[in-house]
């Protein structure tokens, strides 16, 4: 009755891989005020994060708490069936009348659980972000829309409404199986090779988290940075001292570590992207129709060598948007606060 | 919830302090109005029964007039009675003593005793018995008497004597008259 004269705070929760990160929006009247973001370090909620969540809640009594459920017991469906729902132990939002989004009841249980110090007001399923933000998309043509975060990786095929869907968590084992596979790709990478050679004058490798990872990567080439890193390092080796060579060393090595990483993610992504397609096209939902399209929501900077992949290998026209995930989590908080 | 799994929490404008503030404003509040009410209505009410006392005063009052009224009725009636009592009694021995004076010998007829007078009605064997038994006592108690005789078929009189009682008690006169 009041709302209209209090501003409204949307505060998005983001688990990551090392840490959180809250988005706080402030809006009075549908106008932004203020844009926050925060990262805290840790898995779970942290006091600080904890802290910081009711010191921006306090700022108005109408201040909704959001997350995205990364678990895996999770999915789309075309048609709108509810009539199991409570049977199997799942629950259920029905969008359009059309397509169905489901999430494990345990596991929105679990996720409420974790954020009981600060409360939840909305749970969104990754397949709301891929509507919200390719909403100008899936009206038209037949297309892969897919959304990845560090931990999930979610694809969905629409033509206008959802034909397809399927929810992928990694694990290590698939991670693994990435980077073997990754091995098949003619990538080349000079640097670690060199750095191969140098192998004894690196210290304290052993620290590094999967260095048996290290030995395999001569296939991981084609990295403009790594080379660039490749020439200057070459370039300033006479000047250097043994010290400064062994701290360059390292931050190549870190460097190339994190570049490995993003390599392996972005292609056990390619390879999610090429299953959900075969299971398409093996399934009647198909109906000899084929995907030329994808559309990718990435969170990070890359994308570059997945879409390399994805145009090279599987011959996709692709689309890659990097969003801001705290924002689109905001703003589907905004959208499901209006139609209170 | 359209894109949420879960349903928000109510979200309220004020703290739960301000809400208990609040609610012990609103309390006190509710109590002070609800004493003012009260004594309003008592007010009211003792305005109410105020003049109603005040009408049933009134009422009582002109009651007790209509009632004084009717006691200084009943007190002259009361009066009046025990007058006309004594009058009465006074009259019930008078006529007692008549007829004590009444000898055997005569009989009356009739009698009408008035205020200050007395006329008798009746039969004598002679006039003289009439004058010397009747007539004498009543002389003593009238200050006038006056008799007339007729005689009857069997030699007796029938006869009539007006005794009056002046004011002047002192006054005695009489007169025979045949």
């Amino acid at each position: 009755m009041l709302g209209w004269t209090f501003q409204k705070v949307f505060i998005a929760i983001i688990a990551l891989e090392e840490g959180h990160e809250v988005v706080v929006l402030t809006v009075k009247n549908k106008k932004t005020i203020d844009l926050i973001r925060h990262h805290f370090e840790g898995d779970s909620s942290s006091i600080a994060m904890n802290n910081f969540i009711k010191e921006k809640s306090n700022i108005s009594p109408f201040f909704y708490i959001s997350v995205l459920n990364q678990y895996p017991n999770q999915g789309a469906y075309d048609g709108c069936t509810k009539s199991n729902e409570k049977s199997v132990g799942i629950k259920v939002i029905c969008r359009d009348q059309q397509w169905t989004q489901y999430a494990s009841r345990e596991d929105l249980a679990n996720l409420e659980k974790s954020y009981s110090n600060t409360g939840l007001d909305f749970i969104f399923s990754p397949f709301s972000l891929i509507e919200y933000y390719f909403a100008d998309k899936i009206k038209t043509g037949l297309a892969l829309y897919a959304f990845g975060l560090p931990n999930l990786f979610s694809v969905a095929i629409f033509e206008g409404k959802l034909e397809y869907a399927y929810h992928y968590t990694p694990t290590n084992s698939d991670l693994m199986e990435a980077e073997e596979d990754a091995e098949a790709l003619t990538f080349s990478s000079p640097v670690i090779e060199e750095e191969e050679e140098e192998e004894d004058s690196i210290v304290r490798l052993d620290d590094l988290e999967d260095l048996d990872l290290m030995d395999d990567l001569d296939s991981l080439g084609d990295l403009d940075d790594l080379d660039e890193f490749s020439d200057s390092s070459e370039f300033s080796e006479d000047s250097l001292t043994p010290e400064e060579k062994r701290v360059d060393k390292e931050n190549g090595i870190v460097l190339i570590k994190g570049e490995l990483d993003r390599s392996n993610e972005e292609y056990s992504r390619f390879e999610w992207i090429q299953k959900t397609l075969e299971r398409f096209y093996a399934s009647e939902q198909c109906q000899n129709r084929f995907i030329e399209t994808v559309c990718i929501a990435d969170s990070g900077s890359g994308g570059d060598e997945l879409k390399r992949y994805l145009e090279e290998e599987l011959f996709l026209n692709v689309l890659i948007r990097h969003v801001d995930v705290g924002v689109g989590i905001n703003a589907l908080a905004q959208l499901e606060e209006e139609a209170l | 919830m359209k894109y949420s799994f879960i349903t928000p929490r109510p979200k309220r404008f004020i703290s739960d302090e301000m809400r208990l503030s609040f609610f012990f404003f609103a309390v006190s509040i509710a109590m002070v109005v609800g004493t003012y009410f009260f004594l309003l209505y008592k007010t009211v009410h003792f305005k109410d029964e105020h003049t109603s006392f005040s009408q049933t005063i009134k009422d009582l009052e002109a009651s007790t007039d209509v009632l004084e009224k009717k006691i200084g009725v009943i007190d002259a009636e009361v009066k009046m009675h025990e007058q006309i009592a004594t009058d009465n009694t006074v009259l019930k021995e008078s006529i007692r003593n008549l007829f004590d004076l009444v000898p055997d010998q005569i009989t009356l007829t009739r009698a009408e005793l008035d205020e200050k007078s007395l006329i008798l009605y009746g039969i004598t064997p002679t006039k003289d018995t009439y004058s010397f038994m009747l007539q004498a006592p009543l002389k003593s108690i009238f200050s006038r008497t006056y008799t007339s005789f007729y005689p009857v078929e069997n030699g007796w009189y029938s006869f009539v004597s007006s005794n009056y009682l002046d004011d002047d008690a002192n006054t005695t006169e009489g007169g025979n008259e045949e």
